[in-house]
Order: structure tokens, then sequence, then C-alpha cells
């Protein structure tokens, strides 16, 4: 599942190497509405629906966070 | 409209609208420090029309207008008992570019009106520079240059398409030393704001005087603002689209269009961009 959501951050921002950051926010590679076409990338690639209130920065700061909230929003690894 | 007196309610109110629908359409994407300092200010309040919620951030003589809604149509009605208020509303919508977006028809059917558009320039990879602070006539912003910054900016960029930081914002980025500036013969002659955030800078505005254009005083201050970015990979911005000078200078420097639009709504006919 991992390797998936790397190539999916990649595909939206190819300038930055996430594999090597601690807090995707906080190091200025993922932005709001980079947040909005990632959640659109990871509902179409894993056939969920991610939910509104969920959509929170925390949320996608790292691999680990994004993976806990596929696997709560329903996503199959 | 009320008053909203924590970031709590905004929760609250939006797993309300989430309580009755699994896909929720929205605008509002304000993180808790940036409610929590609009609710101190006195500045957001609520309104919930229908099964959706509305927020209003008051700005100036306007609002700008928030939404969390359960669908487009109960959004679209909210939004046509909002359009004839005597209140002047304005509401951004962040889309793709060349994608299908039905929310933008949903608010021209429902009595708003697009007052203008904004495009999102990138520049991947740092132009390069030295590495010291501000040299020269260019310099950090300091706190009594607050009310001025404020007074330029108001005069110059427009209210409603452009999100004029208040002074209090102001002060408080002259302290994160975002403001840089040229002073010329008692004046602000031309100013750079920007944020730096890890691997991306945000270049908010850059503005030169036209009494002072020609004078190499743009390009010594965005000199500057790569110099301080040096650590950034990616570089964005905003502009309207109808600013072509401006558009053509930022290609100059790199940047290219990116794939995201801001549409700029206003509930006002009267008031539609260039009238």
């Amino acid at each position: 599942m991992e390797d998936k959501i790397l190539s999916i951050l990649s595909g939206i921002r190819p300038e930055f190497d996430f594999a090597r950051s601690a807090d995707f926010v906080e190091d200025g590679m993922l932005d709001s509405f980079d947040i909005a076409a990632l959640v659109v990338e990871l509902d179409e690639t894993y056939a969920i629906s991610i939910d509104g209130v969920d959509i929170v920065p925390e949320n996608f700061a790292s691999l680990g966070a994004i993976k806990n909230l596929l696997v709560k929003n329903g996503a199959q690894p | 409209m009320i008053p909203v007196e924590s970031p709590r309610f905004v929760l609250e109110r939006t797993d309300a609208v989430k309580s009755v629908s699994r896909s929720v359409e929205t605008n509002f994407y304000a993180g808790k420090d940036v409610v929590e300092s609009w609710i101190r200010e006195g500045s957001l309040f609520h309104e919930e029309i229908g099964l959706s919620s509305f927020f209003f951030r008051k700005d100036a003589d306007f609002f700008h207008l928030s939404y969390v809604s359960p669908s487009l149509a109960d959004l679209g009605g909210g939004l046509a008992a909002l359009a004839g208020r005597p209140e002047i509303l304005t509401a951004d919508i962040v889309t793709k570019t060349a994608a299908e977006t039905p929310v933008l028809d949903v608010f021209a059917k429902s009595g708003f009106h697009v007052y203008n558009s904004l495009v999102r320039l990138c520049r991947t990879g740092n132009p390069g520079g030295g590495d010291q602070g501000p040299s020269g006539d260019v310099r950090f912003a300091a706190a009594a240059d607050a009310g001025r910054i404020h007074e330029v900016l108001d005069r110059n960029f427009d209210r409603y398409a452009e999100q004029i930081p208040s002074t209090g914002e102001i002060t408080v980025d002259i302290g994160r030393e975002r403001f840089l500036l040229v002073d010329k013969d008692g004046a602000i002659a031309g100013l750079v704001h920007f944020e730096l955030t890890g691997l991306t800078s945000h270049l908010r505005r850059w503005f030169v005087d036209p009494r002072f254009r020609g004078q190499q005083v743009g390009s010594r201050l965005l000199r500057q603002y790569f110099s301080l970015s040096r650590k950034a990979k990616r570089f964005i911005l905003w502009v309207l689209r109808t600013n072509d000078n401006a558009i053509g200078k930022y290609l100059h420097y790199g940047y290219s269009v990116d794939d995201l639009t801001d549409t700029i709504f206003i509930n006002k006919e009267n008031m539609r961009y260039g009238r």
C-alpha cells in the first residue's frame, strides 16, 4: 500500500522526494489544493469515499497517516 | 447570521451536514489556527439554510462566503436565498481549469455572478542567487510599516478578488519576516509579501508603485525573494487572469500556468469586475 501511495504522491508533486520527508505538510510538499487532488486520486484508486471530516492536514502528513486514513475509510491493502 | 464563538461549532456544523450525506460539497478549507483568529477578531458568522451551513467572514465592506452542503441542489437553494441579501457576498471556488465544474454552474444559476478569476502559476526549481538576507535598498518591513503597507495594498489590489490582509495580519507576517520593502522619497516604492513553508515558497504579492517603475525596484525585490527562498523547490503564486502584464513578467521569471483556477463570484451584478 505504501508504494502505491508514494506513486500517487509523486504523480501529484513529482518535484519532491516524499520517501525522505517526515511531515509532507510542514515540509511544504502538500498544500490544501494538493490534498484535495490527493483525495480524488485515493478515492479512485481504492474505490472509497474519504470522509469530509477526515480531510485535515494531519491525516496527510506522512505515509503512515495516509495509510491509517485509507484503512479507516475502508480501503483494502 | 450568528457569530461563531468556537472552532468546535464549525466542526459540529460540518458533522451535521456529513450526517445526512456521505459526499459533502465545500469551499471551507481554513485550518483551526485561522478559524481561531477569525473568531478572536469577531469576524466569523454562520447561518443554516436548508441542510447547508454557510460561513461568512467579514472583510472591509463585504463578506467572504463559504459553504458546507450535502448536495449541489441544497447548495443552490441556499445560494438563491442569499443572493438577494443587501450584504456584498463573495465566494472563492478553486477548481481544475480543464475539469467539469458543476459547482460553478450552481453559483451562476443561483443569482451569483462571476467577478473575476485567479490562475495559479508555478515554478519548479530555484533560480539560484545569494544566501544573504536583504541588502542594498531592500529591507525587511518593520512593525511600524504595517499601516502603510495596508494602505498600499488596499489602494492597488482588488479587495474582492485578492484577499487583502488586515493590518493585524500584516503585523504578524512582518514579525515572521514575510514582507520586503524598498522605500523611496518617503514612500513605499515596492514590496514583496511571501510565505515560505518547507520546500514551497508562495509569492503572495509583488508590487511596484507606478512612480518608481523602470528603476529595477521590482527585480531587486524579486531577486531578494528568491534568495531568501533558496531552500524551496517549488514556487507558487496566484494572479488575476486579466492581469496580462503581471502574468508576462512571471513567465519571464520562469513560472508557468498551473492547472488550478480560483473563480470569484459576487452577489451584486452591478459590481462585476470592470463595471
